[in-house]
């Protein structure tokens, strides 16, 4: 059961890494340039990602909640994607040690065992990455598909 | 990849389609087929699309004779495409619900030749590669019905369908 969850949760990483060489096309104003539609700016929408990983995972290690991050802390992409990288390595660290029963079973405090809160972290991400590939179209900068299967396809060094 | 997991998740991208369409629905037929300039263009489109996609890989998937994709103009109003989804969907629910946890890992092999691309993957793959290419497209779906026709449009998290599913 481990192998799909942790393939998707890298797909998830990779893909969002992905984004982040999108977003180094634009510029800092671009970034933090306020839109009406969902969290706003590119950067509000990265950090609330990374502020969503983060959130969760402290639950599924069975942390005490951190709460969402503040978006105005993340002034630069630097200091945004020094967040996401944080985040990413700890969800890769956690989905290494994460044993196949503790992924069966709830978390205290949670309605759904720790399998379904990692899908549900992965598909907010591709929803999210959805609104960011859109603006960064309309900034000019160079995106792609985010297709699951195309990364698993890459990844086998096809 | 087990059964359960894998029917949660189709069940929960065809739940948060309703709400799509509920947001759909209030647009007009022409408003509906208009071009935005984006992704696959109009939301009839983005809805074909979606459709058309995830039919061929369950046809993949089952071993039939892969169809030619849909064609656009075949749906040139709301209520004909969403006949169409709602016939798809229950094929498509039908078909995950047949599946045994070896069906899953059970490897098959596919082509995308406009991409010039060929491989082999489990169907869990497969499949999971279909449902998150959904979330994809309904999250753009999502945001033109948002910013080009103002409609209020809902969240579709995973969450709140296993919240509601309860």
């Amino acid at each position: 059961m481990k192998e799909w969850i942790k393939t998707y949760v890298e797909y998830h990483l990779a893909t969002t890494r992905r984004v982040w060489d999108s977003i180094d096309q634009i510029t800092e104003a671009q970034f933090l340039q306020d839109d009406a539609y969902s969290r706003g700016s590119i950067r509000n929408l990265m950090v609330h990602l990374a502020s969503t990983d983060r959130r969760w995972l402290t639950g599924l290690k069975n942390q005490p909640d951190v709460g969402h991050l503040k978006f105005e802390d993340y002034p630069t992409r630097v200091a945004a994607r020094g967040l996401f990288e944080a985040t990413a390595k700890d969800f890769s660290d956690y989905m290494e040690t994460v044993t196949e029963d503790e992924l069966n079973r709830k978390p205290p405090e949670f309605t759904h065992p720790r399998w379904a809160v990692l899908l549900h972290l992965v598909n907010h991400a591709t929803d999210h990455r959805a609104t960011v590939l859109q603006k960064l179209t309309e900034f000019g900068a160079p995106t792609f598909d985010q297709d699951f299967i195309l990364w698993l396809w890459s990844r086998k060094g096809n | 990849m087990r059964p359960n997991e894998i029917r949660t998740l189709y069940e929960y991208g065809y739940w948060a389609f309703e709400k799509v369409w509920d947001c759909v629905m209030q647009l007009s037929d022409e408003q509906f087929v208009q071009e935005l300039g984006y992704s696959k263009g109009s939301i009839r489109h983005q809805v074909v699309h979606m459709m058309s996609a995830t039919q061929r890989w369950i046809i993949r998937l089952k071993g039939e004779p892969l169809p030619p994709h849909l064609e656009f103009e075949e749906f040139d109003t709301r209520a004909a495409a969403k006949s169409k989804w709602d016939a798809l969907r229950a094929e498509a629910l039908a078909y995950v619900h047949t599946l045994s946890e070896s069906d899953l890992d059970g490897v098959i092999r596919w082509e995308l030749p406009a991409r010039e691309l060929a491989a082999g993957n489990a169907r869990w793959e497969i499949l999971l590669h279909a449902a998150n290419h959904a979330t994809d497209h309904r999250a753009q779906v999502l945001a033109m019905l948002n910013q080009h026709f103002g409609i209020e449009t809902p969240e579709q998290d995973l969450l709140f369908y296993l919240l509601e599913a309860k």
